[in-house]
């Protein structure tokens, strides 16, 4: 069943999102052209520079875009009028979560290759592929590397579960916005709105914390090095927080929308 | 489409009574093949159930049988058949007098009005 | 005949109001039956709660023996008041997801009825009129050999035309094994093809009785009878 369900919400969101980021990459394709044709950004090429600003706005709203589109079409499935054929499908709730969360994780992350695929259209040259592999060896290297190994892994382990919280965090938002009796929509982007406000209130708290942590030690330190341990340490726990309040978002967004789903629909 | 029926009274009654009446009539003969429940109940716009019991009633009654595997015919056996349309007859004949009455008609002026209306509306 | 639906003290409260007060019922199978009572009866809501789409606040409902859940929507089919559709879909496409989630769809039955409303199964949801978006929805419920159908309000704001092929299409459909709910108020049109009626109102259960029970017994249409006990 899982699979089948995968497999219609796949259908259904890309018919739209393969569009979406049609359109990126021919602007970027667009913008590229006419650097070429113009010989750079220069006065010169007044059409470049407007291509090349479009493509930053295009990539900046498909971004946007996919994510609002993904809470929406859960939105729309779960909660609206098609909520009566979704809801009595023999299926359950934890399995509608999990096959259209999979399918909006996926995208977002086909949306991130796509900008950078974008941005590589537009600027990338033949030095770019080995500077950049360079760059990245170094970066590699220093950050996976005795005591920054910590800071490189909590560096992926951001960067990985960044889709999965960005989508439940829509979903949790849509499941509680759909408990008012009026004004759904607009409720869950007050409590999308919230959620956000709250991670960043603890972000700054654990940065002030620790950041004047850093100030008293670093005025007693006596060496650069402690100094520049003391950074990463400092850096390492703030990722460590933002870490551990993604999770939490993660696994209560889950448990949350899914108890929304089971005990308090209410369809109209 | 449906057939006409009275929702004030049972149906399975006025179903019984519309398919003696096609069998009477000789709308279906001695021997035919009725169609299915499902599908008479479809026709007539009631529930299969009813007309289940309707046709039950009738086989009951001695004028349909059920044939196992082929379904279910009208009686082969005509002296049934006259006797069940005389039987209809005379609730009709019933029903007749006592409105004739009730407008103050004696027997011997229904008999004349009857004999007059044959006569003139013979066709 | 088994017993398809069992009612318990079953309690639906939506804050202060309260939808249905303690509900006992017993539906057995092999029967279409009628939900008749006034808007805002509890029909509605004893329909959602069938099909799992709300949580009793007390008390038990149980379909064939399970509470509502996987097992019960493998064997409930249920046409709401509204179009569930997606409504860019195509027609072939809803039959396609039909048969890829309910094991009971019969496929063929579908094509059938569709053939004989020359409905066009590559046309797209959003461009079918509302009596005919209508009939589709009640082909797809009905095209399923489900042990519960639970109808809500099928011929309401139809033309008599449609209604005469939604009531035959019902009566067609008709399995022995399989228990037909249908929920309206208008009892007239439909009071021919029930065996059963149950009056609701203010979320009690005011009646349960066999439909030619009214009729021999009390000698008026259940339509009269619903007309007495539920007077303004």
């Amino acid at each position: 069943m899982l699979k089948k369900l995968f497999k219609y919400e796949w259908k259904e969101i890309s018919k739209s999102l393969i569009i979406l980021h049609g359109i990126v990459l021919l602007f970027a394709v667009l913008t590229r052209i006419s650097f070429a044709v113009s010989g750079g950004l220069n006065e010169n090429s007044t059409i470049a520079g407007l291509f090349f600003f479009l493509s930053i706005m295009v990539i900046g709203t498909a971004a946007i875009f996919t994510v609002v589109f993904i809470g929406y079409r859960f939105y729309k499935d779960v909660f609206t009028d098609q909520g009566y054929l979704t809801n009595t499908l023999p299926v359950t709730p934890q399995q509608i979560i999990i096959s259209k969360g999979l399918t909006g994780i996926l995208w977002m992350v086909l949306d991130i290759i796509v900008v950078i695929a974008a941005i590589f259209i537009i600027m990338a040259d033949k030095e770019t592929f080995s500077n950049l592999s360079q760059l990245m060896k170094e970066v590699i290297g220093y950050l996976f590397h005795g005591r920054s190994l910590l800071t490189g892994c909590l560096i992926v382990a951001t960067i990985v579960l960044t889709p999965f919280v960005s989508v439940l965090k829509m979903y949790v938002s849509v499941s509680i916005g759909s408990l008012l009796s009026g004004h759904k929509l607009l409720g869950s982007v007050g409590v999308y709105a919230g959620i956000y406000v709250v991670e960043q209130i603890i972000m700054i708290i654990t940065i002030a914390v620790t950041g004047n942590s850093f100030i008293s030690s670093s005025l007693e330190s006596e060496n650069a090095w402690e100094m520049q341990v003391t950074g990463v340490q400092i850096a390492n726990t703030t990722m460590i927080i933002n870490l551990i309040i993604s999770l939490i978002i993660f696994i209560a967004g889950f448990f949350v929308t899914k108890y929304i789903m089971t005990k308090k629909l209410n369809l109209q | 489409m449906a057939w006409d029926l009275d929702s004030g009274r049972p149906i399975y009654t006025q179903l019984v009574e519309r398919i003696e009446l096609t069998i009477v009539s000789g709308y279906y003969k001695p021997g035919d093949k009725l169609p299915s429940v499902r599908e008479l109940a479809v026709e007539a716009g009631v529930n299969p159930n009813t007309m289940q019991k309707a046709m039950s009633e009738l086989e009951r009654e001695g004028l349909l049988f059920t044939e196992r595997t082929s379904g279910r015919f009208v009686t082969e056996d005509s002296g049934m058949i006259d006797k069940t349309r005389e039987e209809l007859a005379s609730v009709q004949i019933r029903e007749f007098m006592e409105k004739m009455i009730q407008m103050g008609f004696g027997k011997e002026e229904i008999l004349s009005l009857l004999h007059k209306n044959l006569k003139e509306e013979r066709v | 005949m088994s017993t398809i639906l069992e009612c318990r003290g079953l309690t639906k409260k939506y804050g202060k109001k309260q939808a249905l007060k303690s509900v006992d019922l017993d539906l057995e199978s092999g029967r279409i039956i009628g939900l008749l009572g006034p808007n805002g009866s509890g029909k509605t809501t004893l329909i959602k709660l069938i099909n799992g789409l709300l949580s009793p606040s007390e008390g038990a409902l149980l379909i064939a023996g399970n509470e509502p859940g996987l097992k019960t929507k493998e064997i409930v089919s249920y046409l709401p008041e509204r179009t569930y559709l997606n409504e860019n879909q195509r027609v072939s496409d809803v039959m396609n997801f039909f048969e890829d989630f309910y094991s009971d769809y019969d496929r063929s039955r579908s094509k059938d009825m569709l053939e004989r409303l020359a409905i066009d199964p590559t046309a797209r949801i959003k461009t079918l009129s509302k009596g005919t978006r209508e009939k589709v929805q009640l082909i797809l419920v009905m095209s399923r050999r489900a042990k519960l159908y639970c109808l809500d309000e099928p011929i309401a704001g139809v033309d008599p035309a449609a209604r005469d092929y939604i009531l035959d299409t019902i009566i067609n459909n008709y399995d022995e094994n399989a228990t037909i709910l249908i929920s309206t108020h208008l009892i007239s049109d439909v009071e021919n093809i029930l065996d059963e009626v149950i009056f609701i109102k203010d979320g009690q259960i005011r009646m349960q009785t066999a439909v030619d029970d009214i009729r021999v017994k009390q000698g008026k249409s259940v339509d009269a009878l619903f007309r007495e006990v539920f007077r303004c």
